[in-house]
């Protein structure tokens, strides 16, 4: 049996929040939630998350900075990061893209989809 | 042309340089040996010091020169007529003056040298640079410096004689033979051989003249004194030419009176006593005056006696141009033509760009004679060519119209002028094109119209791009919910063994962003149809506080299950107002939501004020929730107001219900705003007016 899998899930939406923190909780992963990107961060102090599902329009601390930090810190420079937004345009994505995510997804989104992706990127180590 | 002129300049700076070079460190031992030499000599003292004799001929010589500078028919050819873009000035006007100052650095020098070498010979000054190295049996020296001078000769010659003959067809003979009726019939077919061949007419025309006023009249005046002739000549441009460009009031009259007048004291002053000096006329005039009239001698002019020549010429001829021009413009009338061109000239930064755009003409042609024309020049392969590219840039190539529009006659002029310079284009232009003069309200008119245009499109742009903002944020705030339903749909449709609680919340939640949809799209519509005018307000008189109660009383319960006290201080009698009730009911209403919504969360307090303030209607709703930052107190009544700032999220809702709130307020005439500060509750205030 392998360790434990830590998810980190970030959306100031509550009712996506809930979707998503279920979907991972089914899938038998090790979910932390945060209501936007402030908590994102004090999450991140304590326990290293092995992958964040990121939001970026958020309130006071974006998606973009979230993902900038986690690639900063030593410890969590290797957690996979996923995007999932509705900020869909060429520029939003490469923007993702150049902070440092692995995925960006656009919302509305496939739940199959993302759990295949969550996998993958789990796999790939 | 201009490469071989710039590259003539450059080998006689180098030949003139060296020859400097040689007279005053190889001759003598330097500037200051020259200078202490020819001090010590009488007869070049009195070189050295500025007597009160000459030192107004001093005045009179830089002036013709300074103008000559600029008005100089190959000046003129090389710095405007040769010149391709503007910015080309920034260059020259250092790098001119510097090539100035370098090639007049050895004058002094060579010329003193020169008088002291040849020391009671009888050797012409202009040639010293020449005959110094040559006494010296410096042969090399000699050649390159002989080479230099042919150079610059050659050089003068070429350019000179182009600009004369290249402003007497373009400005003289095309426009007279124009006006030939059988010529025009000819040329009409041939006409770009016909212009080369007055080219070359005249090119041959002023060489001829040039040679016959080196034979007929004496040889001898040094070649400076013979270009200080030409330079008052041409120094008489200087008023008209300046004028033009800074004074709106002068007229065609005026420039016609200065030149005519200018070129006639110059031509009596300067050139007829020349003319005598060759024999044609009898001596005595020079002495006596023409007729025994003294104050007519053509040197003494009404007895002025005390001038050089030159001086005495500038003096007059620039006095009388500048009367003539002056009077000339006060006592006649600009025609609209005149005015028009004046205001574009003068106030060219202001109004070229306009005048691009709009081209104050009104007139008929056929855009195909247009393209004949320009091919009579070019050759109508290049003509169909640059029509083909114009109408490109113009339409998109998309339609060639049959009927010309001032763009297109416009730009043929320009193609033309590019030929044949502007006067002839202008007026070969107009026997294709049926002209109505325009008068100058019709202009100004036309100007102020253009740039009206262009403020609107700015503000059309400015309102697409809103309008573009709007739909991506409408469509934005719209995946949120989708997101939510499908993501619950999914997981339903995905794990049929959730139990019921579970099952019971996701489709709670999948109804209410149905619903949290629908109000988007509902409110999204509503507040288009405010904007676009459809909707409109259907006004009858009734008590606004009557209404607030209704609107409090649907709002008692949420308030009471969220255990927040609401207070209503309605000012008796309050004046009924003019009002659309739905609409008013509407805006009460989500004031009142967005309260509870912000209200502290434990000891909630809501407070409801109606009171009268002049003529106007006062409601004010506030709670005690959290302080809504200043900067964003005026943006809160925008559509999303979060536009501004991507990733700032407003806490709920949809991001239009104030914005409809201020809509309505607005038909009613009426303003809305809010106030908060960490003092005071934050306080939502609309005011209706009481005389509608």
């Amino acid at each position: 049996m392998k360790q434990v899998v830590n998810v980190l899930v970030v959306d100031d939406e509550p009712n996506i929040l809930m979707s998503l923190d279920f979907l991972m909780r089914k899938a038998g992963y090790q979910v932390f939630v945060a209501r936007n990107g402030k908590e994102a961060l004090e999450i991140v102090e304590r326990q290293i998350p092995d992958v964040v599902i990121l939001d970026i329009m958020m309130p006071e601390v974006d998606g973009y900075e979230v993902c900038q930090y986690i690639r900063r810190q030593e410890a969590s420079k290797h957690s996979k990061v996923i995007f999932l937004s509705a900020k869909t345009k060429e520029a939003d994505i490469q923007k993702g893209y150049e902070v440092g995510a692995n995925l960006f997804l656009a919302k509305p989104f496939s739940t199959k989809n993302l759990l295949i992706k969550v996998k993958e990127l789990l796999a790939e180590g | 042309m201009v490469a071989g002129i710039a590259f003539e300049s450059i080998f006689k700076l180098i030949a003139f340089l060296l020859a400097g070079v040689f007279v005053s460190f190889y001759m003598f031992d330097g500037f200051g040996d020259i200078f202490r030499q020819a001090s010590q000599r009488l007869d070049l003292q009195a070189l050295f010091t500025l007597n009160t004799e000459n030192s107004s001929d001093w005045f009179y010589m830089l002036l013709v020169s300074a103008l000559a500078f600029v008005f100089l028919p190959r000046q003129f050819q090389m710095a405007v007529v040769e010149n391709k873009e503007s910015r080309h000035l920034d260059k020259a006007l250092w790098l001119f003056p510097l090539y100035l100052l370098l090639i007049n650095i050895f004058v002094l020098p060579i010329a003193l040298g020169g008088r002291l070498i040849f020391e009671g010979q009888a050797v012409h000054a202009d040639h010293y640079v020449l005959t110094i190295p040559m006494s010296q049996d410096q042969t090399l020296l000699t050649l390159v410096v002989y080479l230099g001078g042919f150079a610059a000769a050659t050089s003068m010659i070429i350019v000179a004689s182009l600009a004369l003959s290249l402003m007497l067809t373009n400005n003289l003979l095309i426009p007279l033979a124009v006006r030939i009726p059988s010529f025009r019939q000819y040329y009409s077919q041939d006409l770009g051989y016909s212009v080369i061949m007055l080219r070359r007419i005249s090119i041959v025309l002023v060489l001829l003249l040039s040679y016959l006023y080196l034979h007929t009249l004496p040889a001898r005046f040094a070649l400076v004194s013979i270009g200080l002739v030409s330079f008052v000549a041409v120094a008489q441009f200087a008023p008209s030419f300046i004028g033009g460009i800074y004074w709106k009031n002068a007229t065609k009259f005026g420039a016609k009176m200065s030149l005519l007048t200018g070129f006639g004291i110059w031509a009596y002053t300067l050139i007829f006593p020349t003319l005598i000096e060759a024999g044609l006329f009898s001596k005595t005039i020079l002495t006596e005056g023409p007729w025994g009239l003294a104050w007519l001698r053509p040197q003494q002019l009404l007895g002025l006696d005390t001038l050089s020549p030159i001086a005495h010429a500038t003096f007059w001829s620039f006095s009388g141009n500048i009367l003539a021009y002056v009077l000339g413009s006060v006592f006649s009338v600009q025609s609209s033509k005149e005015h028009n061109q004046a205001l574009l000239f003068v106030e060219v930064f202001e109004h070229s760009k306009s005048y691009e755009e709009v081209v104050a003409w009104k007139g008929k042609a056929r855009r195909e004679d247009l393209e004949n024309l320009v091919g009579n020049f070019l050759g109508q392969v290049r003509s169909k060519e640059l029509f083909r590219q114009f109408a490109m840039a113009q339409n998109g190539g998309l339609k060639n119209p049959a009927i010309a529009s001032a763009k297109w006659v416009n730009f043929t002029e320009k193609v033309l002028a590019g030929a044949v310079g502007a006067a002839s284009a202008r007026i070969m232009v107009s026997t294709v094109v049926k002209e109505e003069e325009m008068s100058k309200e019709e202009v100004i008119a036309l100007l102020k119209e253009s740039q009206e245009i262009k403020k609107v499109n700015q503000e059309l742009t400015k309102l697409d791009k809103q309008k573009d903002d709007f739909i991506s944020t409408v469509t934005h705030e719209m995946r949120t919910p989708i997101t939510s339903i499908r993501a619950f749909a999914e997981i339903l449709h995905d794990h049929p063994d959730l139990d019921a609680d579970d099952k019971e919340q996701f489709l709670h939640t999948i109804i209410k962003e149905t619903e949290r949809m629908n109000r988007l799209i509902d409110q999204v519509l509503e507040l288009e149809r405010f904007e676009s005018g459809k909707s409109s307000l259907h006004l009858q008189e009734a008590d606004l506080n009557a209404l607030l109660q209704e609107a409090y009383h649907t709002m008692k319960q949420v308030c009471k299950e969220k255990n927040i006290q609401v207070t209503l201080s309605l000012q008796e009698p309050l004046p009924w107002v003019f009002l659309d009730t739905d609409r008013i009911m509407q805006v009460l209403l989500n004031l009142l939501s967005n309260a509870v919504k912000f209200c502290d969360t434990t000891q909630g307090h809501i407070a409801l004020h109606t009171y009268r303030i002049l003529d106007e209607v006062q409601v004010s709703i506030s709670n005690n929730g959290q302080t809504i930052p200043s900067e964003m107190q005026g943006l809160i009544f925008d559509k999303f107001y979060q536009t501004e700032d991507q990733t700032v999220k407003k806490p709920k809702g949809s991001g239009l219900g104030l914005a409809i709130c201020r809509r309505i307020v607005e038909l009613h005439r009426g303003r809305i705003w809010v106030e908060s500060s960490p003092e005071r509750p934050t306080t939502f205030y609309f005011t209706l007016p009481i005389h509608l």
